[in-house]
């Protein structure tokens, strides 16, 4: 009743329209309904198990308590007693200038383990080249030579 | 062996091992209705394919979350609905143009399709739709082509009976104008 009395008021509103069959003129490329369903199916992916609402639960957890662990070492770590500077300087002053003056770098680090990256260095620079990079590095030289 | 109907489906799709095979019937059973609104609205057929394909997308996506007190073809007409509004101000947007230039362009796309086997009226008819607003366009389509209710075409655009009928008459009028009136491009 709805649908005539609609189809009335269409032809006495748009007559030419109202004249026009409905049709489908429209159409789709060839097999296209056919392959498009798999071609959805391909898109929203594989068949996959969900993961069980424990684990989903854990998965979130995990990460929280990861980030709360490695907040609460490092605010032990900072409540942790200092090391007093005194001792540091102690230690530092043990040797005197005789036994830094001896010391054999390459020989203290030949007893480590692995290979020692000293060994392989040589300083194998020429006078005018010293005395660039000293220039460069606005080094006073007098102070390395003239000793008190 | 009759197809299951929608209630079924959607059982299916909630269990583990029948989400897939139940989402492939849906798509199987509502592709062409929507398939169908959607070349309305987008005209032309590579983009009328990608634009549904991104609708069943957003369908997967957002199934889990649908209410059953909806009906699902209306469900899935509203997502069509909105991908095509989208769609069409995405081109308009991306072309930097007018809507003349976007409606020159599906006309174009129209004569040159090799996809639409309509006589001169019914080509003369889709161009006079074409120059619609795109939700005054969709209104039309789906009063007039798809024959729904005002009641469903609520429920999908989310506009007032009032509102839709109001935009229907409006459309009708421009409509009526542009089929009796002198073709002047003299396409066929």
């Amino acid at each position: 009743m709805e649908d005539r009395h609609e189809h009335e008021e269409l032809r006495r509103l748009a007559p030419t329209l109202g004249g026009i069959p409905k049709c489908a003129p429209f159409v789709a490329p060839d097999a296209f309904f056919a392959h498009f369903p798999h071609r959805v199916q391909a898109l929203v992916g594989t068949p996959e198990r969900r993961p069980a609402a424990w684990w989903r639960r854990t998965a979130i957890a995990l990460p929280v308590l990861a980030v709360l662990g490695t907040g609460a070492w490092w605010l032990g770590r900072k409540e942790a007693a200092p090391v007093p500077a005194t001792a540091i300087a102690l230690q530092a002053t043990d040797l005197s200038d005789e036994d830094l003056e001896t010391l054999d770098l390459p020989e203290l680090l030949a007893g480590a383990d692995g290979p020692s990256p000293w060994t392989d260095v040589h300083l194998d620079l020429s006078e005018a080249e010293l005395l660039a990079y000293a220039e460069h590095e606005g080094l006073d030289l007098t102070e390395l030579t003239d000793r008190p | 062996m009759t197809d299951p109907d929608d209630a079924e489906l959607l059982a299916r799709f909630r269990t583990e091992d029948g989400r897939h095979y139940a989402f492939n019937l849906i798509v199987r059973k509502y592709q062409r209705r929507l398939y169908g609104f959607v070349r309305r609205m987008v005209t032309d057929p590579d983009e009328s394919q990608d634009v549904l394909q991104n609708v069943f997308l957003k369908a997967w996506n957002g199934l889990d979350r649908f209410r059953e007190d909806a009906q699902l073809f209306s469900w899935l007409y509203r997502i069509a609905h909105n991908e095509s509004i989208t769609h069409l101000g995405r081109m308009r947007r991306g072309l930097f143009v007018s809507s003349d230039s976007v409606i020159e362009r599906l006309t174009t796309t129209l004569d040159s399709s090799e996809h639409f086997s309509g006589d001169v009226i019914q080509r003369k008819l889709q161009r006079a739709v074409m120059k619609l607003p795109p939700k005054q366009r969709a209104v039309f389509t789906m009063k007039y082509f798809e024959e729904m209710k005002y009641e469903q075409i609520s429920g999908i655009t989310g506009t007032s009976i009032g509102a839709l009928k109001s935009s229907y008459h409006i459309a009708v009028k421009k409509i009526e104008e542009e089929l009796t009136r002198p073709d002047q491009t003299n396409r066929p």
